[in-house]
């Protein structure tokens, strides 16, 4: 009998037109873990988490989560099941404040009817209260509060991309999906950020799975990474140990390192 | 600048963030029902104007301005409210305060089966489809003349409550205020929970709103059947204001000139609505004002009114694409922040990428 | 009657098809949906008559100068209206070309008038036998002159540098922008093809139907054409407005009044039930 596994990626396949972008991808994810998945530009590390927040649809395969196949559900119900995401290059409502952005990660919490809100009264009012609550407390915890009311046009890149890490946590997930959450940071935001990565995982108890390139920040705070190239896993093990791995140093420096 | 210290959470959600802000709302609540007094019976006919096409607006608004999806047929919805409230009080005796709500509902359904097929695409087959329900109703309210009358119209007759009958214009009036008030009351109740909070997200990124667990089907119907409802009211109250109806009060023009209205009053605005319905309903009397004073050879010209939409139109889009209420802001924000105003604190954002294939 | 309907179904839906293709053209090359396209058609048919029936001149010179006076129209427009709001959203975009549309509706109604003018555009009507059907010299020469524009269009498209980085930026406008095309003017040029081929659908439609300001209502009808064909597919849009014209056609004998006017959109609410990519469609994925 094989144990019960937490999150677990089973012969993930998919083509673009002529280009298979993942080939009989298997991974799996312990529960409590930071768990990296890393290779060059164009290995298909983004299309994992793609197909597993289901914007993409898989050729073949499944993802199991919890016990639950949740590979043929619908975009918008992965969420609901305890996964969130955040996105390589930032998908936030441009147009709405920090505020309002990180209140929408908690709109798979919602209890209220459609005549509930129209009214605005007892639950309604109650729930928006809640919701409020808990998102000052993550304002707090990934130091918003100078940005709270201020439309995502009018901050800087580098708070973008934490108000997305924000909104994703917002939802309270059990995984969470990060695509590349240092790009376009500065040292200081890195160090600011691997913080936060490891305060997630000790504090809030979310298991993270994510896409990264700056590999300093996968030795620092990740417990197991995956390598990739050309759509196909080359290694698992400790990011010490991927690393050094002859496959993963080839498909990084090409043949002749 | 003004501050406030935040107590509760309440402070954040309620309508009027300030008190100064609700003593100026109780002074225009004063000022709108005092109006009577003072106008004659045919400014108060343009009043009621203003009102019914405010609530349009406001549900157009939610659709287009709101949750970024386009309909070029609200004049058809208008139309099934319209003639679904003549015919039941009409034909069938019933009264005018069911015929009201079965009026939006009939709307609303008639607007989830034209929209269910276009919503799963883009907003650009929403637009296109709800075009052709206009051209569609528009043949069906000719060619069904034992039921709508045909092109003669249908008459129709004010509501009665008890002993009472809004016969006077004053009386109507006061009706529709209190309608547009509740609805604008349930308008700006929708936006500040998460049903509106999920329309203008997925107006601003549909990949991100699904991923937060938005059913981008239903919340983009539930928008356009909200639209609708809102489209079907205005037109019961319509019909039973007009006395009369017929199929030119529901052309492709009206349609365009209730995008005008949120284009002019201002995209994504509660307020915008009421603005551009004001506008929308005076230009015609401002136009004809202005008739005598302009050159021959255009002042007497038949299509000066069509031509001043599309005109305004495109100068809005172009120069104050957030409307009066936009430019309102503006002033405002002028003057609190004096001398600190800055052109690009309004800036927005543009988008400069394609649909990847 | 079966196959005079058809003949002339056929003759209309080559209208449908050149207004579609217009349109289809310049969606592709600027994701703009030129709501206007009609209008612009009815003002090609205008100049048209004004130069070879008010002016009096000589027929060939007429018709250049038309679709001379009509690329400067539709440069002008992508110039003047439409430049200024590239990165707008789509709404701002759909809102400006519905409002070029009521403009120009508006403004043609002033100079030339709100009367209906018959203007045969220089196509002479006769009678012409052919495998025992009696059929219309002018449905004939539609469906000519449709197939030699359609021709001459595919040779631009395939064959010429310009047509050549036209297709290219449609396809890809960082790509083309970076080989050094320039994407301005390539936007500016679309718009004069654009409205070149509305101003000849304009003349074709004008002996068969009749000329007057409103008559760009007729042009809406070719969204559902191009709809049915695959939204920004060429061969779409021209297999589409034949569609919708033959239906039309039919449906106006065959069925009651009212049903001819809407036969247009019935269809689209169907296709978009049941296929909404239409017969020659893509879907599209935004990439994230």
């Amino acid at each position: 009998m094989r144990e019960r596994q937490f999150f677990s990626v089973q012969n993930l396949s998919i083509r673009f037109g002529g280009i298979q972008a993942l080939k009989d991808v298997s991974l799996e994810v312990k529960p409590g873990s930071i768990h990296a998945l890393i290779g060059p530009n164009g290995a298909g590390k983004t299309t994992i988490l793609n197909c597993i927040s289901r914007v993409y649809k898989a050729d073949g395969g499944t993802v199991v989560f919890k016990g639950e196949d949740v590979s043929r559900l619908k975009p918008h119900q992965v969420v609901s099941r305890g996964i969130s995401r955040t996105f390589q290059n930032i998908e936030l409502f441009s147009n709405m404040t920090v505020m309002d952005n990180i209140l929408l990660g908690r709109h798979s919490k919602r209890q209220t009817s459609l005549l509930n809100d129209a009214l605005f009264w007892g639950k309604s009012q109650r729930q928006e209260m809640q919701f409020r609550e808990r998102v000052e407390e993550i304002i707090d915890f990934l130091d918003l509060q100078a940005y709270r009311n201020l439309p995502i046009s009018r901050i800087p890149y580098g708070v973008q991309k934490n108000v997305e890490l924000a909104r994703a946590l917002a939802a309270e997930p059990d995984l969470l999906l990060l695509d590349e959450p240092s790009s376009g940071l500065n040292v200081e935001e890195t160090q600011d950020l691997a913080f936060w990565i490891e305060d997630i995982k000790e504090d809030f108890g979310i298991t993270i799975l994510l896409v990264e390139h700056d590999m300093r920040l996968v030795m620092d705070v990740c417990d197991a990474a995956t390598a990739f190239n050309y759509g196909s896993v080359l290694a698992y093990g400790t990011p010490a140990d991927v690393v050094k791995d002859p496959e993963v140093v080839k498909a990084y420096l090409g043949e002749e390192g | 600048m003004r501050f406030i210290k935040r107590t509760t959470y309440m402070h954040d959600i309620q309508l009027f963030r300030y008190r100064s802000t609700l003593v100026w709302y109780l002074l225009l609540g004063v000022v709108v029902l005092a109006a009577p007094l003072s106008m004659g019976a045919y400014g108060m006919s343009l009043l009621t104007l203003v009102g019914i096409y405010a609530i349009v607006a406001l549900g157009l608004n939610l659709l287009t301005g709101f949750t970024g999806q386009i309909s070029l047929g609200h004049a058809a919805l208008f139309a099934v409210g319209a003639y679904t409230s003549a015919i039941l009080t009409g034909t069938h005796g019933v009264s005018f305060w069911l015929a009201l709500p079965a009026a939006g509902i009939l709307a609303a359904i008639v607007g989830i089966f034209i929209g269910l097929p276009a919503l799963r695409l883009k907003g650009l087959y929403l637009a296109i489809a709800t075009m052709g329900l206009g051209f569609i109703v528009e043949e069906i309210i000719v060619h069904w003349s034992s039921m709508t009358g045909g092109v003669n119209g249908l008459a129709v007759s004010r509501p009665v409550l008890g002993a009472f009958e809004f016969s006077s214009d004053d009386s109507f009036y006061y009706l529709v205020v209190s309608i547009l008030f509740i609805m604008t009351v349930i308008m700006k109740n929708l936006l500040r929970t998460p049903t509106g909070r999920a329309f203008v997200a997925i107006r601003d990124s549909d990949v991100a709103a699904s991923s937060m667990g938005i059913n981008l089907a239903a919340y983009k119907t539930i928008a356009f059947c909200i639209s609708a409802f809102y489209a079907g009211i205005a037109g019961s109250l319509f019909a039973h204001f007009m006395y009369f109806i017929g199929p030119e009060n529901f052309t492709f023009l009206i349609s365009i000139s209730f995008l005008v209205m949120i284009v002019v009053g201002g995209v994504g605005s509660v307020h915008g609505a009421v603005f551009g319905a004001i506008f929308i309903t005076l230009l015609p009397e401002f136009i004809s004002f202005t008739r005598g004073y302009l050159p021959e050879v255009i002042g007497k010209q038949v299509g000066l009114q069509e031509a001043t939409y599309g005109l305004v139109l495109i100068l809005f889009l172009r120069f104050e694409p957030m409307g009066l209420y936009g430019r309102w802001l503006k002033i405002k924000f002028y003057f609190e922040h004096f001398p600190f105003y800055k052109k690009d604190t309004f800036k927005r954002e543009r988008k400069f990428y394609r649909t990847e294939h | 009657m079966f196959w005079q309907m058809i003949v002339s179904g056929l003759a209309m839906g080559c209208i449908y098809a050149l207004i579609a293709l217009g349109f289809v053209l310049i969606y592709k090359a600027t994701e703009i949906v030129n709501f206007a396209q009609g209008d612009i058609m009815m003002v090609g048919a205008f100049v048209a008559y004004t130069t070879l029936i008010l002016f009096h001149v000589p027929y060939i010179l007429a018709i250049l100068m038309t679709l001379v006076f009509m690329a400067l129209f539709g440069m002008v427009i992508e110039r003047v209206l439409l430049r200024p709001l590239i990165g707008e959203p789509v709404f701002a975009m759909i809102m400006v070309t519905l409002a070029v549309g009521i403009l120009l509706r508006s403004v043609a109604g002033m100079i030339w008038g709100y009367e209906t003018y018959r203007f045969s555009a220089g196509m002479v009507d006769q009678p012409v036998r052919f495998a025992g059907v009696s059929l219309s010299s002018i449905h004939l020469w539609i469906m000519g002159v449709t197939v030699i524009l359609i021709g001459a269009l595919y040779f631009f498209f395939n064959r010429t540098k310009m047509g050549i980085s036209i297709e290219a930026t449609s396809q890809n406008q960082l790509a083309a922008f970076l080989m050094g095309i320039g994407v301005k003017r390539v936007f500016s040029n679309i718009w004069a093809i654009g409205a070149i081929v509305a101003a000849i659908a304009g003349i074709l439609l004008s002996p068969i139907q009749f000329l007057n300001y409103n008559m760009g209502y007729i042009g809406l009808k070719a969204f559902p054409a191009a709809v049915l064909g695959g939204f920004g597919s060429v061969p779409g849009a021209i297999v589409g407005g034949i569609i919708i014209g033959v239906s039309e056609s039919l449906a106006g004998v065959y069925l009651p009044g009212g049903f001819k006017e809407t036969t247009a959109w019935i269809i689209l609410i169907i296709v978009l039930l049941i296929r909404p990519e239409g017969i020659f469609g893509i879907q599209q994925q935004k990439r994230v």
